[in-house]
């Protein structure tokens, strides 16, 4: 058969829609392979419009709208434009070509130019090809759903998970417990599942406390995979467009350019005993916050979050270490796991294993807990003995600390209090190694939370990008509010999900008792890199 | 077409399909609303031409069926189809099948919406004293609704103040002027604004507030009559340099105030429009030559034996009457001369101008016309104000800085936005006709609202779920209408809320929103992603 390609293309309304009904009374002909659809105003398009496009196997997407100076709601274009910068960017670094995406703007009097833009654009993709990313995953599978690993009817209804719960203690309407004794309990029709089963944070801290053994996020893993075959995926925060780049990267032969964000101060290699897990780190400055206004502080976090991957490098070659950091590095699988979407994990972990495998990598570092959290103890579960070990940055870096190939002696007079994210602290113990990198920087005073360690109290950072809502900016308020209380003036995490939900918090609008709280975030490696780096300002 | 039929009978949740020659007409109705009684329809998918010009038939007639409007989906299989693809009949075939697909997946999400309604109060605002503001003002007031007329500066009547005569009646500008001028003033229910500019409008459509120099005013409806400039044409062809080039605005002041006409005149028509350039405007001003006729016909009746040339590009005579004038103006003796823009005139003299040398192209060689006045023709410019009460009222404006309308053909006299309507120069060129016609057009319209009481709002606008806001504030930003608002809800957080009757349903909150808690009436996420997703594959029983 014929190859013909398959073009999306959105129409606003007002302009091309019209300027496409006018191609049409006026017969000017054009190649048929484009379906279109139509929005009020192209600022209608969703990011991840674009990807869904592409994903399910479209082979460009066209978007038009009014010229600039036209658009029928005054400026709903100029942030069309603005997305579309993003969108082609995130595109380059998947590997994908960005051509494959074009912006075009057709006014309703121009039908003529609607007819020529269309075929310009079908004989443009027609060169570029069949789209051949279409990811390699088929849909959602179950999650093994068995009383051994849940251990949901071991419930004494002690309700101890219902008390540590940080959701329940903002939203009394929420229980752990409930959940449990409602699978326990009450039968249950197939193809249904707990109906709050997304407003878990899978912090752990119930199953901590449970003294009958009860695993409730596992409970809550299960649950949403039976959510997802049911086709609710949950309310995925920033546009899905982060699970839609993670569902790109299933695509084995996908050649991503990811490494931009490593500067020409950074010794890298291909091969090594130490590799650098980076995570989704460089995805984020194109898919976080993409309208907030650009001198808002919503609009820095996701540019601000590679410091991590930057302060990472810097304190490894700082010690005489040239990591290895994977050209064609997966999204680790965490969130994927956690929500439910076991096959799409496998997919990513599998590919991940392989390439650290052929690296030659003897120890693995990961800055971010959750990350550090998957590879450590998921990878193994699912797919035995990896051969290599994993640790997360402050395991590591404390270690050089101790051993002097780092020295941090430039003084940094803060008060810091250090959030244990859950995947480190409670899941993973690491505890000790953050606090030794905190100690040893001068001048530094570190206040400790009243939960703290493996009782650390969640930072409300949604699980998954899914539960992302008042009740987790509760939390997060809660948080602010501790370290004001203790004179702290800066929040210290090690993963970088707690760093971008404080950081959202802090530039959403506060409540009136926080609105004039003056706290600074960190991620501990940027605050170590700072302090070795020599004297002086 | 019966191809067609049978595929759309095998896609999920069709239970009925039919082959209409004429769907919208009266019998293609008909049998819509019988199949929805017959069949217990709850979707309908009309397969025909645009929902631009046909969506509101067919949902009147779902509505009449007992089938809300809001669960109609059109799929445009003609304009964008079978027009378009007419060498391809097998693949327009497929892909009236695909844009079915799309449109029944989009249809089983649809939701039914209530359209809301909003008391209009009977009065309007009317910005701008000129011709077309003080018509529209007058045709309210003559129905029994209260006009607050605002005028920037001391005195209204707008340009007319400043000419002489008007084409193509010839009579003095103050005879056209003077009865408008005093019904307007005379008249109980219109309250003028002299000296006064409108600084701040918040609110909607029923229920505006304007701050104008100070006071409130309260209005249903507003009208934006605030004129055109007229371009001074500063450097070209001698303006500003010579005393005796000047344009056509000065040249009625002068015939205004019955100075001695010099004897040989000249006027270059297109003067800084028509052609890119430094200060120059692209368009074509419409008016300006039918304003050189005239003057060049009151030079010549005024001194018969005077020599009048009009250096031109292409006149713009349209319509009957002026047609007839441009041709009894060159009875007069005027001479019309035309250039080519790439060979422009030039003013030649050194203390004044003292001859235009042309090109005349139809004769092949160059002339030069000894002068005592250039007169140069000049376009007629957006407002100085145009910009700031644009954003004053959240309306936009085209490409060359005029506002912009609804539709150029179908809703010339009134904005996207509800409530907000234009006449006049400030959307365009216009003549004195025109700009009463627009008046009497923009009254007309702001008068239907506002005598009916209500109005009914579409509801497609954004709405947000709490539960889900996180308070970032980015929709506050990013919406030129002011609808969301941040608001401190009992649990002491800041959660967005929609003014429904600001939103206009553009959906930039809801793609600008991290958490999603904003989501679009009848353009949801899932309305539109099903409808990516049938696209590009089969989705049947």
């Amino acid at each position: 058969m014929i190859w013909e390609p398959r073009i999306i293309a959105f129409c606003c309304n007002w302009c091309s829609y019209a300027g496409a009904d006018l191609a049409g009374v006026s017969r000017f002909q054009y190649p048929s392979d484009i379906r279109i659809i139509r929005v009020m105003c192209s600022g209608r398009l969703e990011l991840h419009f674009v990807l869904k496009a592409l994903r399910s196997g479209a082979d460009g997407v066209l978007v038009t709208g009014c010229h600039p100076g036209d658009c029928h709601y005054i400026s709903g274009n100029e942030k069309t434009q603005a997305r579309m910068g993003n969108v082609s960017r995130i595109l380059s670094t998947l590997g994908i070509e960005p051509e494959r995406v074009r912006l075009e703007w057709i006014s309703a009097s121009e039908g003529q130019r609607f007819a020529q833009v269309v075929t310009d654009f079908v004989g443009h993709t027609r060169k570029l090809g069949p789209n051949r990313l279409v990811p390699e995953i088929t849909g959602p599978v179950g999650y093994e759903d068995g009383g051994g690993k849940t251990g949901f009817e071991y419930c004494i209804e002690c309700n101890k998970c219902a008390s540590s719960c940080p959701i329940t203690r903002v939203d009394s309407t929420y229980s752990p417990s409930v959940d449990v004794f409602s699978k326990s309990i009450v039968p249950r029709e197939d193809g249904t599942y707990l109906p709050r089963a997304y407003d878990c944070l899978t912090c752990g801290l119930c199953s901590q406390r449970c003294p009958s053994g009860v695993k409730y996020e596992e409970l809550i893993k299960a649950e949403r995979s039976k959510a997802r075959a049911a086709g609710d995926v949950g309310n995925c925060a920033h546009g899905e467009t982060l699970e839609l780049i993670s569902d790109f990267q299933t695509k084995s032969d996908l050649r991503q350019r990811r490494l931009g964000w490593i500067s020409d101060g950074f010794e890298i290699s291909s091969k090594g005993d130490l590799l650098y897990f980076v995570g989704c780190l460089p995805y984020f400055e194109h898919a976080l916050f993409n309208d907030a206004p650009a001198e808002s502080g919503l609009s820095k976090i996701g540019h601000e979050i590679l410091d991590i991957a930057r302060s990472t490098m810097a304190l490894l070659n700082r010690a005489g270490i040239t990591p290895t950091v994977l050209p064609d590095e997966r999204c680790c699988g965490h969130d994927s796991l956690w929500t439910g979407d076991e096959e799409k994990f496998r997919k990513l972990a599998s590919i991940n294993i392989e390439n650290i495998k052929d690296s030659g990598a003897k120890q693995v570092v990961v800055a971010c807990a959750e990350g550090f959290r998957t590879l450590k103890m998921d990878y193994p579960k699912f797919f035995g003995d990896l051969g290599f070990e994993v640790l997360h940055t402050t395991e590591f870096f404390s270690g050089l600390v101790e051993e002097g190939k780092l020295v941090p002696n430039r003084p940094l007079p803060i008060v810091a209090g250090f959030q244990d994210p859950c995947r480190l602290g409670r899941h993973s113990n690491v505890i000790d190694a953050p606090r030794k990198i905190l100690n040893s920087i001068p001048e530094l005073e570190l206040v400790e939370f009243d939960m703290a360690g493996r009782d650390s109290d969640c930072c409300g950072g949604p699980n998954g990008w899914i539960n992302c809502g008042m009740l987790t900016r509760l939390i997060q308020h809660q948080k602010f509010r501790e370290i004001v209380s203790k004179g702290g003036n800066t929040l210290v995490t090690a993963c970088p999900k707690c760093l971008i939900h404080f950081k959202c918090a802090a530039n959403s609008r506060l409540p009136s008792d926080l609105s004039d709280s003056k706290i600074e975030f960190s991620d501990i490696n940027v605050l170590l890199d700072i302090a070795t780096r020599g004297e002086g300002p | 077409m019966p191809a067609v039929v049978d595929y759309a009978k095998t896609l999920s949740h069709v239970v009925y399909a039919e082959d209409n020659m004429y769907s919208c007409s009266e019998d293609g109705l008909q049998s819509l609303k019988e199949a929805i009684k017959n069949h217990s329809l709850n979707r309908v998918v009309v397969a025909s031409c645009t929902p631009r010009t046909h969506a509101q038939l067919f949902q009147d007639a779902c509505e009449d069926a007992g089938v809300n409007k809001y669960l109609f989906e059109f799929a445009n299989i003609r304009d964008q189809c079978s027009w378009v693809h007419m060498k391809e009949p097998e693949k327009a075939t497929e892909k009236a099948k695909d844009l079915i697909r799309m449109g029944v997946a989009r249809a089983a999400l649809l939701e039914p919406q209530v359209d809301s309604e909003i008391d209009v109060m009977p009065v309007s605002l009317v910005i701008g004293g000129g011709i077309a503001g003080m018509t529209a003002a007058l045709n309210l007031a003559n129905q029994g609704l209260d006009v607050h007329l605002v005028e920037r500066t001391g005195e209204i009547g707008g340009r007319l103040n400043q000419l002489d005569t008007v084409f193509p009646t010839d009579k003095k500008a103050t005879e056209v002027l003077e009865p408008i001028v005093e019904d307007v003033v005379s008249h109980p229910r219109i309250e003028l604004h002299l000296n006064s500019v409108v600084e701040e409008v918040s609110g909607y459509i029923g229920n505006f507030r304007a701050r104008v120099s100070g006071g409130e005013i309260r209005a249903g409806t507003i009208i934006i009559a605030t004129g055109a400039d007229v371009l001074e044409p500063e450097g070209l062809y001698g303006y500003g340099k010579y005393p005796n080039v000047v344009t056509q605005l000065d040249f009625e002041e002068m015939l205004r105030q019955e100075k001695p006409l010099p004897d040989r005149v000249v006027m270059i028509q297109c003067a800084g429009a028509r052609a890119d350039g430094d200060g120059w405007k692209p368009y074509c001003s419409r008016i300006c030559c039918m304003v050189a006729i005239k003057n060049a016909k009151e030079v010549k009746t005024r001194s018969p034996k005077s020599t009048v040339h009009i250096l031109y590009r292409d006149i713009n005579a349209s319509g009957a009457r002026h047609e007839w004038y441009y041709h009894n103006a060159k009875g007069t003796g005027i001479k019309f001369i035309h250039f080519d823009p790439d060979s422009p005139p030039e003013i030649v003299g050194d203390e004044k101008a003292t001859s235009v040398r042309v090109y005349f192209d139809t004769m092949g060689k160059e002339y030069e016309i000894p002068v005592d006045l250039v007169v140069l023709s000049t376009p007629l410019t957006p407002d100085s104000g145009t910009e700031k009460l644009g954003k004053i009222l959240k309306v936009p404006l085209g490409q060359d800085g005029f506002f912009l309308e609804a539709h150029m053909k179908l809703r010339p006299a009134e904005f996207a936005t509800d409530g907000i309507y234009l006449a006049g120069s400030a959307k365009w060129p216009t003549t004195i006709a025109e700009a009463v016609s627009q008046g009497c057009a923009a009254a007309a319209k702001a008068a239907a609202p506002m005598r009916k009481g209500t109005v009914k709002g579409e509801a497609l606008y954004a709405c947000v779920d709490e539960h889900l806001c996180v308070g970032c504030g980015i929709c506050e930003e990013v919406c030129e209408y002011g609808a969301p608002k941040l608001k401190e809800n009992d649990l002491g957080l800041f959660t967005s809320q929609i003014w429904e009757i600001l939103c206009k349903g553009c959906g930039v909150c809801a793609v600008a929103c991290p958490s999603r808690a904003i989501t679009m009436r009848h353009f949801g996420n899932d309305q539109i992603s099903v409808q990516i997703r049938a696209a590009l594959k089969e989705m049947t029983d």
